[in-house]
């Protein structure tokens, strides 16, 4: 469905993407990991059209995308939600989650899919007339993920899940995530290795700009070198 | 106190009408980012407009006004199209551009329209008598109402509306309303010419009381800017808000002190509100 073919990309002098592939097939849970500065929030920018790349292709359902703009990559069917959530802080839950369904294959469910989003997390039910702005940072990535999954997308990419957390918050996030109906193709970013391995079958390691790893969830986390590297043990 | 009355009253009735430009301003800053020193120009236009769709062509009153905002969206939306659009991305060439583009406006109309004042039919006739204390005139409070009116349409539409909801996503986070799928060119443009219509309608309201001479605009862009910075850039309440405050107490300034520091008086409120919130009355955030 998503195919990334020898990405090449640069800001300024610095290569920050040197060549990475990666796939994303219909129904995949994959998470992309690694440290700070492997590259992983450039290479999402990228997918999303946010940033040029310099060479390589991104594929979606056969379609070149690295030249289209954010919206029209959106109207294909990828949502995303961005590191920092990006909630609408000055508008309420409701007009946040109205957004999300701005396209207009999305416009035309809105009541049948802001009633899926709401059994998702029925946090934001109570919520729905308050300013996105006060709620708190869980309350916030789960309204961000509510609103990309009011486009009703086929591809769901979440960037830095985790970041700023707590981790009771985290656990419910990734079970609310795998109840997520298998239309649904996800996409991962995450520092955090332990938990994105768990809940996803396929992974990708990034080390400054390339895949230095890839392979089941299930085989990298018992792998002891992964073990070593990043879950510290 | 009849005197103080008829201040206020006076000072209310001017203060909708710069609320209603200053909402323009509010939008085009808000959404683009770029400080329009054209605003007032286009208030100057709806009222050159409609002075003379009903004078020349001998149109009623109401086709008229409805031709001259018709007229000034196009406008607006030529301009967007051609002038503002080529600096996306870089405010202080827009913020240049169009600062010429008013002086060559202001030059036009004294070319087109000649240097005496002009000013389009009013509305109604005669006056009421308010509170049992002194006599006020139709037209003003009609010019009132008409701009109450207008400002709450336009802040229904922009709370209830889709248009409403992506104006404001894209003036909080256009990046982010572009994952959505908003192109946030298609918003520019057209917030661009609905705030030149904002504008056009104080225009509109107005110039049946106070004539328009080709200089006025400038006044007005300036007002309009006093009015958004007081209430604070990002929002659109504010500029309501910003826009009573600075009417009434420009009234009462010149009914009480001197009517030759009219201007001033907006200033020295802004001065102290700024002093006190840098983000103005109603605003988050501080503009670079």
């Amino acid at each position: 469905m998503l195919v990334v073919h020898n990405v090449h990309l640069d800001i300024g002098e610095n290569l920050i993407l040197k060549g990475i592939s990666l796939q994303v097939g219909k129904g995949e849970r994959i998470a992309v990991l690694g440290a700070n500065g492997a590259g992983k929030t450039s290479l999402i920018k990228a997918i999303m059209g946010l940033l040029p790349i310099k060479s390589g292709q991104i594929l979606f359902n056969g379609k070149k995308i690295h030249s289209l703009p954010p919206y029209e990559i959106a109207e294909l069917g990828i949502a995303c939600v961005p590191e920092g959530r990006r909630v609408f802080a000055d508008m309420t839950v409701k007009d946040n989650l109205l957004m999300g369904a701005y396209l207009p294959h999305a416009r035309n469910k809105i009541k049948e899919t802001i009633d899926q989003v709401l059994s998702l997390f029925p946090i934001l039910k109570e919520r729905m007339n308050q300013r996105a702005g006060t709620l708190s940072g869980g309350e916030q990535q789960m309204l961000a993920i509510g609103r990309a999954m009011m486009s009703r997308p086929q591809l769901l990419i979440i960037d830095e899940l985790s970041l700023g957390l707590a981790p009771v918050v985290v656990q419910e996030i990734y079970r609310v995530i795998s109840k997520l109906s298998e239309d649904v193709s996800l996409l991962i970013v995450e520092q955090n290795v332990e938990i994105a391995l768990n809940n996803t079958n396929f992974a990708y390691i990034l080390e400054v700009g390339s895949v230095v790893r890839k392979g089941k969830s299930s085989d990298l986390l018992r792998d002891p070198s992964i073990k070593e590297a990043y879950l510290g043990m | 106190m009849v005197d103080l009355l008829l201040y206020l009253t006076n000072g209310i009735v001017m203060g909708t009408s710069y609320a209603l430009c200053a909402l323009g301003v509010a939008l085009v800053v808000g959404v683009m980012r770029v400080i329009n020193f054209a605003h007032g120009e286009f208030y100057v236009l709806a009222g050159y407009l409609s002075a003379t769709f009903a004078s020349a062509l001998h149109l009623g009153i109401f086709p008229s006004i409805a031709m001259s905002i018709l007229c000034v969206f196009f406008v607006g939306l030529v301009v967007e199209r051609f002038l503002i659009r080529p600096t996306y991305g870089n405010e202080m060439y827009s913020l240049i551009i169009t600062f010429i583009l008013y002086i060559i406006v202001e030059n036009l109309y004294l070319f087109i329209f000649g240097p005496y004042p002009q000013k389009p039919p009013n509305w109604v006739s005669g006056s009421q008598n308010l509170f049992g204390l002194f006599y006020y005139g139709n037209q003003r409070l009609v010019s009132f109402v008409t701009a109450a009116l207008l400002i709450s349409i336009f802040l229904v539409v922009l709370h209830k509306t889709w248009l409403g909801r992506v104006i404001r996503a894209v003036a909080i986070d256009r990046e982010m309303a572009s994952l959505l799928g908003v192109n946030p060119t298609r918003i520019n443009f057209f917030s661009f010419g609905l705030g030149c219509v904002l504008a056009g309608a104080a225009g509109i309201v107005l110039t049946p009381i106070f004539p328009v001479v080709p200089t006025v605009g400038v006044g007005i862009s300036l007002t309009a800017f006093v009015v958004v910075v007081l209430g604070g850039m990002d929002s659109f309440l504010g500029a309501v808000v910003g826009g009573l405050i600075l009417g009434i107490v420009e009234n009462l300034g010149v009914a009480y002190i001197s009517s030759g520091y009219k201007h001033l008086f907006g200033f020295v409120i802004l001065i102290l509100v700024l002093f006190l919130k840098p983000t103005g009355l109603f605003g988050h955030r501080q503009f670079q």
